[in-house]
């Protein structure tokens, strides 16, 4: 594990606290039982991907991971229970941008609902993610690698400890997932972060566990996607 | 509370770019006001005497078109999974869209009834019953839409369903709201009595009604 940095702040000591743990859950859906009986655990700093073909019920478990549905049996435990702060951030293919609004009001909507402290005009945020000189433009009009930076700027605007990722290096390109994706995760790992994504394309990262779904059940490796 | 106005200046912003909201209930109340006469003929003192009708029925509909998708719009693009995490309880996120959603159509609606009803000869004691009547109970119309929004919020096709489920819960306040404004001008039940009954409604959907939304969209998958 990465100890956090000397001078942290209150949210960054919340990131360092966080755990994720899985208790034998079991996903389905309909009658289709995608997942039995995964058993993992997370500690800050550590990472892990999922892999596995089309359907196999990767971002199902996701969706299970971050609470946003309820595993068929099993329990999801993100902690600290006792923190009243948010933990948990999803990203997935439904990435939350509304079409009509730009980059700009999208976060400022955001960062009000979330009572998110943040500079008013979100310059250097909109900058971490290369779309200064789309920010004023409405977000229907991105394409889907932009739109895919876009998404992240709201995990970067609201810190929070755990992040799931569907597919984060999705629509980008060679050179954004070098430069953008792969750096902003290493830093969210460094600094005690969580991380676990469904991949079907390398992040680029070290130290990362792996798991990988298949149709006779699951099993833990070690490494990025191969 | 920020966040709850956060919400409703979220949802207002949203309807004001879609263009949908306020301009589509209005025109839908102005075609419905406008197609009736020629419908019941032009016998001005059955037009006034059936008006209070015809404006509660045509500001209920227009209330409930495109009620469906007050939380789908938001479940399709993820929005909806955002607010889940938000932390925010989800009564306080249904509460907060239903008060955009009447402040964008119901209000406006109650506000501007009078000149519809001159439309229809409604005789002018009765406007400013018509407004009070239609201000406590377009409320109560859009919570209960609401409910039925989030029962169908992953049917692509809940614009009926969303009718079909919220008319029947629907009933007591139009008959309230009806009532009251017609004892207005023709007695002799004093007004206070039904819209004593239509506030009593409305006040019950208020407290029951986000939580009931709330349940509903939990479920959803």
């Amino acid at each position: 594990m990465v100890l956090a940095p000397t001078s942290e702040t209150p949210k960054e000591t919340a990131l360092a606290q966080a755990s994720l743990v899985a208790d034998a859950v079991s996903c389905t859906k309909g009658d289709l039982e995608l997942v039995r009986d995964l058993t993992l655990r997370l500690q800050p700093g550590e990472g892990l991907i999922l892999t596995g073909p089309n359907g196999i019920g990767k971002t199902t478990l996701l969706r299970a991971l971050a609470g946003l549905e309820r595993p068929a049996s099993g329990k999801v435990e993100i902690g600290p229970t006792e923190s009243e702060a948010r933990l948990v951030h999803f990203l997935g293919m439904k990435d939350a941008l509304k079409s009509q609004l730009s980059l700009r009001e999208h976060l400022d909507q955001w960062a009000a609902i979330l009572n998110a402290p943040y500079p008013r005009n979100f310059a250097s945020l909109i900058e971490a993610v290369r779309l200064t000189r789309q920010a004023d433009l409405p977000l229907g009009v991105l394409s889907s690698g932009q739109r895919r930076r876009a998404a992240m700027a709201l995990l970067l605007l609201d810190t929070r400890p755990i992040w799931i990722l569907d597919e984060p290096m999705n629509a980008l390109d060679q050179t954004m997932r070098h430069s953008f994706m792969t750096p902003l995760l290493e830093q969210h790992l460094a600094k005690g972060g969580i991380l676990v994504a469904a991949t079907h394309l390398p992040l680029g990262l070290a130290n990362l566990r792996r798991l990988e779904l298949s149709s006779g059940g699951h099993r833990f490796m070690q490494g990025d996607h191969p | 509370m920020s966040a709850l106005l956060a919400l409703i200046r979220r949802d207002l912003l949203l309807a004001s770019r879609v263009g949908g909201g306020v301009e589509q209930a209005l025109i839908f109340f102005l075609a419905f006001v406008a197609i009736t006469p020629f419908a019941i003929g032009p016998d001005q003192v059955t037009l006034g005497r059936l008006a209070p009708a015809i404006l509660w029925i045509a500001a209920l509909l227009a209330t409930l078109f495109g009620l469906d998708r007050l939380f789908q719009a938001d479940d399709e693009d993820g929005s909806l999974d955002q607010l889940l995490l938000s932390g925010h309880p989800l009564e306080l996120v249904v509460l907060a869209k239903c008060l955009a959603h009447w402040l964008s159509t119901g209000l406006i609606l109650s506000l501007t009834a009078p000149l519809f009803g001159l439309m229809l000869n409604l005789p002018l004691a009765a406007m400013g019953p018509l407004v009070l009547t239609l201000l406590v109970g377009t409320p109560a119309i859009t919570l209960l839409g609401a409910v039925a929004a989030a029962l169908s919020v992953s049917l692509r096709r809940g614009g009926l369903l969303v009718g079909v489920l919220a008319l029947p819960l629907l009933v007591p306040v139009l008959i309230f709201g009806v009532g009251a404004t017609q004892s207005a001008i023709t007695g002799p039940v004093p007004f206070g009595t039904p819209f004593l009954l239509l506030i009593a409604v409305t006040l019950v959907t208020l407290a029951v009604a986000p939580f009931a939304a709330a349940a509903a969209l939990r479920l959803r998958s």
